[in-house]
């Protein structure tokens, strides 16, 4: 009987929480987990920023640097390996550039951006701080939703900036945001503390209490007079940087290229061009030379040093002279 | 050419439309096409191979054939013309028929003139100038794709460098991003996605302006800390940290430590500026007080001396009288002549240049030794400035390199 009534009740139970998932359906969980990590050669500094992204996202895994530059579909196994479903991984060449990768595998888009004007937390002194583990609000510019690949810049930076709800380590409570701003045809990141500057006592009081229902009331009311009491202002916290996409992929680090970034310069190019432009005085310069060697040898300067030399080509150069001034006459 | 213009005044004078003309020229071709296969048959082998030849050599030919052609359809079309005045006044409804006709009649005419080679040349002819015609159209607008290689190509190659391609798949992207989006509804409580859109695309005039772009971006930030607040609230998520709530900060307690020095150390900066302009300040007035103290003295001092004089005419009056009268000023007035006579200014010693000159060149005391060092004058250091060294002989700046010498010193040096 027992087992029969184990049964029944097994039965009923899987039957609730079945119900249970279908109520919380459209509220349902967004599972997200970020594999952060770098390639080889990277600078303090973008070391820097990896760590300040991994304090401030508490549902990324970072991993060791990743060795390889060129085949980077591996990250997908390594992300499965990991149960990740969010990669954000740095590329870091010459020791200069830095290249942030932003995919969703296994087959969703990729996304390759140019890191420029990084300031990591460390550097910045910023008065700013947070809790590390809240889930941050993300504030997006209005320019994200006039292009279609800004559209799915947006969609990836909110899965992977984003905190989901419950995540492991997360905090309840927000005193964050970032803010995602389109300029200049680049992404600015900022992220900045919430201070909340009560005005009335009462509110501190009713908002530290938890409790009974009347009292959660109650602590409604009292936020909902104290919206007017309390004054907010933000305080940036770090990191700063900037990202210009450079190019979409259909696959997550492969497939075809949906979206390539015209604007786009690479680094190179341009320092290339900065060395060229200077290497241009120098070739102008030795051409000026050869032309003034050409010149004197025209001249015949240099074979007839008048003064110096004497000999037969003085000679030379007298008869030719002399040659010169009859011909004249 | 010629005959092809004669045709068209032809036309125009007999109000043909072109598009008749057209399938009349088809026709032609195709009775010529049969009446040429027709030949071939008729003729045989050897005339065909002549034909062949002809048509091989009509390039080279072909000037005095048509030439030749040319005069012989003059002939026959002024006939012509004459025929179809005679005809047009009869039949002017079937003209188009008659054309045909005409043409017909020309080339038999033709061949029963020049016999049967001549005549396969002009129909070969006349068809290839019919051709040629439209061929020459067609050409003028279409330019050989040689030519504009060799001309017009490659000087744009060097001006325009080679060009990315845009792509842009709109339709893969919105699908891709269709694929991952989140299934974020009006329903859904703002407390599981946390994204706010600002209402109005940021707008920034001047990237390279640092202030309005970071108050752009921190008026965007501000708003949606507002906006979430609120919304958070209505949901009655939490949204402050309450007081007693402590855990690990983003900032570790020693980062915090070293920010605060920097705060502090810049607010003392300030201050030590701000002091320094104020101490500066100071002097500049300090100066003007200094004067003004200066008169102030010279002033009393002539107060003084007026006082004096008074006192000694008033003496001078006395002397009259009572001589040793106990008057109190009489010291006084000692002191006071004193002060003003010789004899005191040599009792406070030399003046200030002797002092200086003697201070200089030594006059009394001991003189061995008085430069030479000692223990105190050693430990002084009241002369020593750290940012003195580092300046160079200008004062001024870092010290500045030894300029490389030129190459011709460098290599006597070794």
């Amino acid at each position: 009987m027992s087992a029969v009534l184990k049964s029944v009740t097994d039965a009923r139970s899987t039957k609730s929480k079945e119900e249970s998932t279908d109520s919380t359906g459209p509220d349902k969980k967004f599972r997200q987990r970020v594999l952060i990590l770098s390639s080889r050669g990277v600078t303090y500094r973008q070391r820097h920023l990896l760590q300040d992204l991994t304090s401030l996202l508490p549902h990324s895994r970072k991993d060791s640097k990743f060795d390889t530059k060129s085949k980077l579909f591996q990250l997908n196994e390594l992300a499965d390996l990991y149960n990740c479903n969010n990669i954000l991984f740095f590329e870091a060449r010459k020791r200069e550039d830095l290249y942030m990768w932003m995919s969703k595998p296994p087959n969703g888009p990729t996304i390759k951006f140019h890191v420029q004007n990084l300031h990591t937390m460390e550097e910045l002194h910023f008065s700013g701080n947070c809790l590390k583990g809240s889930r941050p609000l993300l504030s997006f510019d209005k320019t994200f939703e006039s292009k279609p690949y800004l559209m799915v810049v947006k969609e990836l930076m909110v899965q992977t900036f984003g905190v989901p709800k419950g995540a492991r380590k997360s905090k309840p409570f927000v005193d964050h945001v970032m803010s995602f701003t389109v300029a200049d045809g680049k992404v600015w990141i900022r992220c900045y503390q919430i201070c909340e500057a009560e005005l009335g006592k009462k509110d501190a009081k009713e908002n530290g209490a938890e409790g009974d229902d009347e009292e959660d009331e109650k602590k409604k009311k009292g936020k909902k007079t104290g919206r007017s009491e309390t004054e907010i202002s933000l305080l940036e916290i770090g990191p700063r940087l900037v990202l210009t996409p450079i190019i979409i992929q259909e696959g997550s680090f492969g497939g075809p290229i949906i979206y390539e970034n015209k604007e786009y310069v690479s680094p190179n190019v341009l320092r290339a061009e900065y060395r060229n432009r200077r290497a241009q005085k120098f070739n102008v310069r030795s051409a000026q030379k050869v032309g003034r060697e050409i010149k004197k040898k025209a001249l015949r300067l240099d074979k007839h040093r008048i003064g110096g030399g004497g000999g037969k080509d003085w000679e030379e150069l007298q008869a030719g002279l002399k040659d010169l001034f009859q011909d004249d006459e | 050419m010629a005959k092809a213009k004669l045709r068209q005044i032809l036309a125009a004078d007999k109000g043909k439309v072109p598009y008749l003309e057209k399938q009349k020229k088809l026709q032609k071709e195709a009775r010529k096409r049969k009446r040429i296969q027709d030949e071939k048959e008729g003729s045989g082998s050897e005339e065909g191979d002549e034909e062949e030849k002809m048509q091989v050599d009509g390039e080279w030919e072909s000037e005095s054939d048509e030439e030749d052609s040319e005069d012989d359809e003059r002939v026959i079309d002024m006939s012509k013309l004459e025929d179809s005045d005679s005809e047009s006044e009869d039949e002017d409804e079937d003209e188009d028929d008659d054309e045909e006709e005409d043409d017909e009649e020309e080339e038999e005419t033709k061949k029963s003139r020049n016999g049967i080679l001549k005549s396969s040349k002009t129909t070969t002819t006349a068809a290839d100038e019919n051709e040629e015609e439209e061929d020459e159209d067609e050409d003028e607008e279409d330019i050989p794709l040689s030519e504009i290689s060799e001309d017009d190509h490659d000087p744009e190659a060097d001006i325009i460098p080679r060009q990315k391609l845009t792509i842009d798949n709109h339709s893969a992207l919105s699908a891709s991003q269709a694929s991952i989006a989140l299934p974020i509804k009006k329903s859904t409580p703002f407390s599981i996605h946390h994204t706010i859109i600002t209402s109005e695309p940021v707008e920034i005039k001047d990237v390279d302006d640092d202030l309005t772009r970071e108050l752009a971006f921190y008026t965007q930030a501000l708003n949606a800390a507002k906006q979430g607040r609120a919304l958070l609230l209505a949901e009655g998520a939490p949204f402050s940290r309450p007081t007693d709530y402590f855990a690990e900060m983003v900032k570790s307690e020693e980062h915090m430590g070293k920010i605060k020095e920097k705060i502090k150390e810049q607010a003392a900066m300030k201050q030590a500026s701000a002091d320094a302009k104020r101490q500066r300040d100071l002097k500049k007035f300090g100066k003007q007080v200094q004067v003004a103290r200066l008169q102030e003295r010279q002033k009393e001092k002539r107060e003084m001396l007026d006082k004096i004089n008074v006192l000694k005419r008033k003496r001078a009056g006395a002397d009259l009288g009572d001589e040793n009268e106990g008057d109190p000023f009489d010291i006084a007035i000692e002191k006071a002549s004193n002060v003003n006579g010789r004899e005191g200014r040599d009792r406070r010693g030399p003046n200030a240049k002797r002092q200086k000159k003697n201070e200089k060149f030594g006059y009394g005391g001991k003189k061995k030794f008085s430069k030479s060092g000692d223990a105190v004058s050693s430990g002084d250091l009241t002369g020593f400035n750290s940012k003195g060294m580092k300046k160079n002989s200008f004062g001024s700046g870092k010290k500045v390199k030894a300029p490389r010498p030129g190459k011709s010193k460098r290599q006597g040096r070794k």
